[in-house]
């Protein structure tokens, strides 16, 4: 479970690392990137957030699906997109460990 | 002559998923039919998605002798089965034509599948050499220059590259050749044959694929759907085709462009209604004369709520009255070829006096408030017809076409 709230935001290191990538990717500044923020206020183009996700996808070898449901709006803030790469981190991670 | 050289179709050629020839085409649009399938001619394991609206059952050897079609990518396959239909369509357009008086001007489009192919075999199988003919295969002159070479055409010959609206610039400078005096005939559109592992892989990569209908306009629209087809025009000087008691499809009246000179990938309202508006004035013709809009309507949330903003800053209250429909809907964005494929079937929406539809339309959207003549075609007698296509990379073309008088 990934803690949010205030200064909770980046207990777990991962979102740290996450965060990290997606403000040098979208070259927004670090200090914006809260879990409330909207991806629209924050002025990301579509392409960039395309560039980011895909190197989160690099970084942690993981594929990120996108949400057929939302497409386009698939990360409405940034609480969002955090959200869905540990979910898909955490899944990758059972998936290996039920391999081993 | 009055100084004024005028533009007609004389002949439409088309394949595609939903039909293998322009007349099946037409009975699909006219009937709504969805040519969005499960991808059947690929492997599909390392796609995440798995449909696009293919060509069916399309059989090479039918068409081209054995020793021919090493020469011949789908692409340019595609490409030639449309313009014979085309040629034999427009009743000895050919006779008595000065051969450098005609021309031939397609989409630029690569020879994916062979591209595909030989480096799949080049890293993924250690080949040791390649198909000498790997190269004019691959051009993305080709299918313009077989066309040219099957048909004797020996004026300007060449492909136009803008991505998603290389077709569309193909016929707006064919006509513009012909209205200019350069030539007399040309034989233009475009084709394409894309869906291949490599490439869709790549699109894959961009997150704006559907995973299985496109919806274009609709609330709940999931993306694009790529296509794959060809279509060809005959173009010709009107007192020529009249002159030979030619079938007149509709007149081309003008063509506009333009750049956004802004992102790389994301569509811009205001180039789009600048490409619109300089087609309107090319044409000297009033915005609300146009009676029928085909949309570059991809289906991906960006693009429709841009194209009809764009509509909006271009037709102003008029749009309240225009009906705008996509046909990608049925026979999916055929990229290169979807100008051309999109030109054929307003050229024909004209003809029969029937709008096309958009289908899989479930639910409206307040940011895209347009009739777009959901799911069911309709009659209607229109006059001039718009029909819009949008490349990444910033690039619009827009025809204007009226009904033959």
């Amino acid at each position: 479970m990934t803690q949010w709230a205030n200064d909770g935001f980046e207990t777990d290191p991962r979102v740290t690392q996450i965060l990290d990538i997606f403000a040098k990717e979208t070259a927004t500044e670090r200090v914006l990137l809260r879990p409330e923020a909207t991806i629209e206020d924050l002025g990301i183009a579509s392409l960039d957030l395309t560039l980011a996700v895909f190197q989160l996808e690099s970084v942690f070898d993981i594929e990120i699906p996108v949400i057929a449901a939302r497409p386009g709006t698939e990360f409405g803030t940034v609480g969002e997109l955090v959200g869905h790469v540990i979910a898909v981190m955490d899944k990758a991670r059972a998936l290996n460990g039920a391999k081993a | 002559m009055n100084g004024v050289r005028r533009v007609v179709v004389t002949s439409i050629g088309a394949i595609s998923a939903i039909g293998h020839d322009v007349a099946s085409v037409w009975n699909a649009v006219a009937k709504g039919a969805c040519g969005i399938r499960p991808i059947a001619g690929i492997p599909t394991d390392r796609l995440a998605v798995t449909h696009a609206a293919e060509v069916i059952g399309f059989d090479p050897s039918a068409h081209f002798e054995a020793r021919r079609l090493p020469m011949l990518d789908r692409t340019s396959q595609l490409a030639l089965v449309a313009a014979r239909q085309a040629v034999a369509g427009a009743r000895a357009a050919l006779a008595g034509l000065e051969p450098a008086r005609g021309g031939v001007v397609l989409g630029a489009a690569i020879g994916q599948e062979t591209f595909d192919n030989s480096y799949k075999a080049l890293y993924g199988e250690n080949a040791k050499r390649l198909h000498p003919m790997t190269v004019p295969r691959i051009m993305p002159n080709a299918p313009a220059s077989h066309v040219s070479m099957e048909f004797g055409l020996r004026g300007p010959c060449f492909a136009t590259a803008s991505a998603c609206a290389s077709s569309s610039h193909a016929i707006g400078l064919a006509f513009q050749m012909i209205r200019s005096g350069m030539i007399d005939l040309a034989m233009t559109g475009g084709s394409d044959a894309s869906i291949v592992v490599g490439f869709m892989k790549a699109w894959d990569a961009l997150r704006v694929l559907s995973p299985d209908a496109c919806r274009p306009f609709s609330k709940d629209r999931t993306g694009l759907v790529i296509g794959e087809g060809a279509a060809i025009l005959v173009l010709e000087e009107r007192e020529r085709a009249r002159a030979r008691g030619a079938e007149i499809h509709a007149e081309i009246v003008g063509f506009g462009m333009s750049a956004d000179s802004g992102e790389l990938t994301a569509p811009d309202a205001d180039g789009a209604a600048r490409a619109m508006q300089a087609a309107l004035d090319d044409a000297r013709t009033r915005r609300e004369e146009v009676d029928y809009f085909n949309a570059h309507g991809t289906g991906t949330r960006l693009n429709d709520k841009t194209e009809v903003a764009a509509l909006r800053k271009v037709f102003g209250a008029h749009l309240d009255r225009l009906p705008v429909s996509s046909t990608k809907s049925m026979h999916g964005h055929c990229l290169n070829a979807g100008g051309a494929v999109e030109a054929a079937i307003t050229c024909l929406a004209l003809r029969h006096g029937v709008l096309p539809p958009t289908i899989g339309f479930r639910e409206p959207d307040p940011e895209c408030a347009v009739d777009c003549v959901p799911n069911v075609s309709r009659s209607a007698p229109i006059e001039v017809a718009m029909s819009n296509s949008f490349a990444f990379g910033g690039i619009n073309a827009v025809l204007l076409m009226r009904r033959a008088a």
